[in-house]
């Protein structure tokens, strides 16, 4: 189906990437440096690919009381760290306490960028514990969104030899649909996005077509030879063609190696149309000179 | 060469955290400059040094427009290292007093960073808070360092900052118990009396109370000499380094 097709697509870090912001140590100890976290994510539609990012800042100042610090090693709240564990242990034993291990909130991995595009790192996600912190600190109201659509160059659909075509001789159809890409900005971040074309559906418009994996390519000197794209008419009469391009999409960072977006964009190729000529059998002395041939007469 | 273009990338990471916000015009031409492989106006020496580390191997270039001694970096460390730990004893000290009185602070850090560090505080004043106990750095790594045009010095560090030992908790709470201190905050280990888990139990459960954390942290600092330099902004750090716990 070439309709509308929306695929909600979490891309480079899911369900989102952590950045810290300037601040004073005190705050930091007080939990008033707000990390700021991203979701990015791509919408694939039939013709166009939307990448959105989405900025927060997980809770809110001073909520979380007898809780660590917000970006401190949390345990998933409501629950203190420790004591509670410690309780029962001592009340059901009836003892002596000595030996017991009370949990301790895991520490939170920080040493690492795990996203590193053009050799820079581009935040590091909250990694292990995202969804502690997901669930033990409500998400404020977005703060920052960017969205940024992009779409491929369009291609255009080439008829060999021409404008004309015989009929039960091959007649090269082809696409000049290439690889494009396009550069914009999300969220301060120049990002750059790729098409490239996958497959090419050609309409030859007398009911018939065909999907090909190569764009096809020019006769050349050898006209009306078979090539992979072509196709042959049967009937003399008027014909309009069309192509589809599907492309896949990839995304960079500033430079960095492009990733790959799953799914795909179809987008409109080109059309053209071509009269293929009554053919009519002629006795002559000689054939047409090089290039004298024009709509099927010499 | 290989060794030049390695580097790249971490002092470029370094340069957009800092800048992010707080781009500065020929500063940033300059740094941006030396990041395309191309030289400042001024025709800088370019010079690769090994940087200090314990622990975690760093590699720091720096950009001068004269020649730096050779024993620069390891100056630039000890500076760094030096006003990073005054610059946490000060912040302890104010926050432990409940932040009203933040003046202690204002010659070690700059002027544009001073009103971050004014409003952190005020926090604290606000909200009734304050802290006990100490922030600690360690495994401070110097990434960049050189000295400007103008002859100010620019010096970056990160640092492991651990917070953990640091209470935060309302300006009437109790002392913490001996209990607590003993164990806060590696509760993995307790192997005390039931007693005493009732203690912590206790103190832990107090409303408004927290603590801070362990952290890689990024800070800037610059002035006229390495003995005369003021943090000019700092921010948690989410690059390459190292600050497992040991």
């Amino acid at each position: 189906m070439v309709g509308l097709v929306v695929m909600m697509m979490a891309l480079m870090v899911s369900p989102g990437s952590a950045q810290a912001t300037e601040c004073a140590q005190s705050a930091r100890n007080s939990g008033q440096c707000e990390v700021i976290t991203w979701d990015i994510s791509a919408d694939i539609d039939a013709d166009h690919v939307t990448l959105g990012a989405t900025q927060y800042t997980p809770g809110s100042p001073g909520v979380h009381s007898a809780t660590p610090a917000q970006d401190a090693p949390v345990a998933p709240a409501p629950a203190p760290p420790a004591p509670a564990p410690v309780s029962t242990q001592v009340s059901t034993g009836g003892t002596s306490a000595s030996g017991v291990r009370l949990p301790r909130p895991t520490p939170r991995p920080v040493s690492q960028c795990e996203v590193i595009v053009a050799n820079r790192c581009r935040q590091s996600s909250p990694s292990k514990d995202s969804p502690e912190l997901m669930v033990s600190e409500p998400i404020a109201p977005t703060s920052v969104s960017d969205l940024v659509s992009f779409s491929p160059a369009t291609g255009s659909l080439v008829v060999e030899p021409g404008s004309w075509s015989l009929p039960r001789l091959p007649t090269n159809v082809y696409s000049r649909a290439g690889e494009s890409t396009q550069a914009g900005e999300l969220l301060g971040w120049p990002i750059e996005v790729r098409f490239t074309p996958r497959s090419f559906r050609f309409t030859y418009g007398d009911g018939s077509s065909a999907s090909f994996s190569t764009a096809g390519g020019s006769w050349g000197s050898r006209q009306f030879t078979p090539t992979a794209t072509s196709h042959v008419y049967n009937s003399p009469g008027v014909y309009a063609l069309s192509a589809e391009v599907t492309y896949s999409v990839s995304y960079r960072f500033d430079g960095g190696d492009f990733e790959e977006v799953p799914g795909t964009i179809t987008k409109p190729g080109g059309s053209a149309t071509l009269r293929v000529l009554r053919v009519s059998s002629l006795l002559v002395d000689q054939g047409c000179a090089p290039g004298g041939l024009v709509d099927g007469r010499c | 060469m290989d060794k030049f273009l390695a580097v790249i990338p971490w002092f470029s990471s370094l340069a957009d955290m800092r800048h992010v916000r707080r781009a500065q015009g020929w500063w940033l031409a300059c740094v941006l400059s030396v990041a395309g492989l191309t030289s400042c106006s001024l025709a800088p020496d370019e010079v690769l040094a090994p940087g200090s580390s314990t622990g975690v191997e760093a590699v720091t270039r720096y950009v001068t427009a004269r020649s730096l001694p050779p024993d620069f970096l390891d100056s630039a460390a000890q500076a760094a290292l030096a006003v990073t730990t005054k610059y946490l004893e000060v912040s302890d000290q104010i926050t432990a007093s409940g932040g009203g009185d933040p003046q202690a602070m204002r010659t070690l850090v700059s002027d544009t960073w001073w009103p971050e560090e004014e409003a952190a505080f005020a926090y604290y004043s606000d909200h009734g808070l304050r802290t006990l106990g100490e922030t600690t750095v360690s495994n401070l790594v110097v990434q960049t360092a050189y000295e400007r045009v103008d002859g100010e010095y620019e010096i970056g560090v990160i640092g492991c900052v651990d917070s953990t030992g640091v209470f935060v908790l309302p300006e009437d709470a109790p002392k913490p118990p001996d209990e607590v201190m003993r164990w806060h905050p590696h509760y993995e280990d307790f192997e005390g009396t039931a007693e005493e888990s009732a203690i912590i139990e206790e103190f832990l459960s107090l409303e408004g109370l927290s603590w801070g954390s362990r952290h890689a942290v990024v800070f800037w600092f610059e002035g006229p000499k390495l003995s005369d330099l003021a943090l000019d902004s700092s921010q948690q750090w989410w690059g390459v380094y190292s600050c497992q716990e040991k």
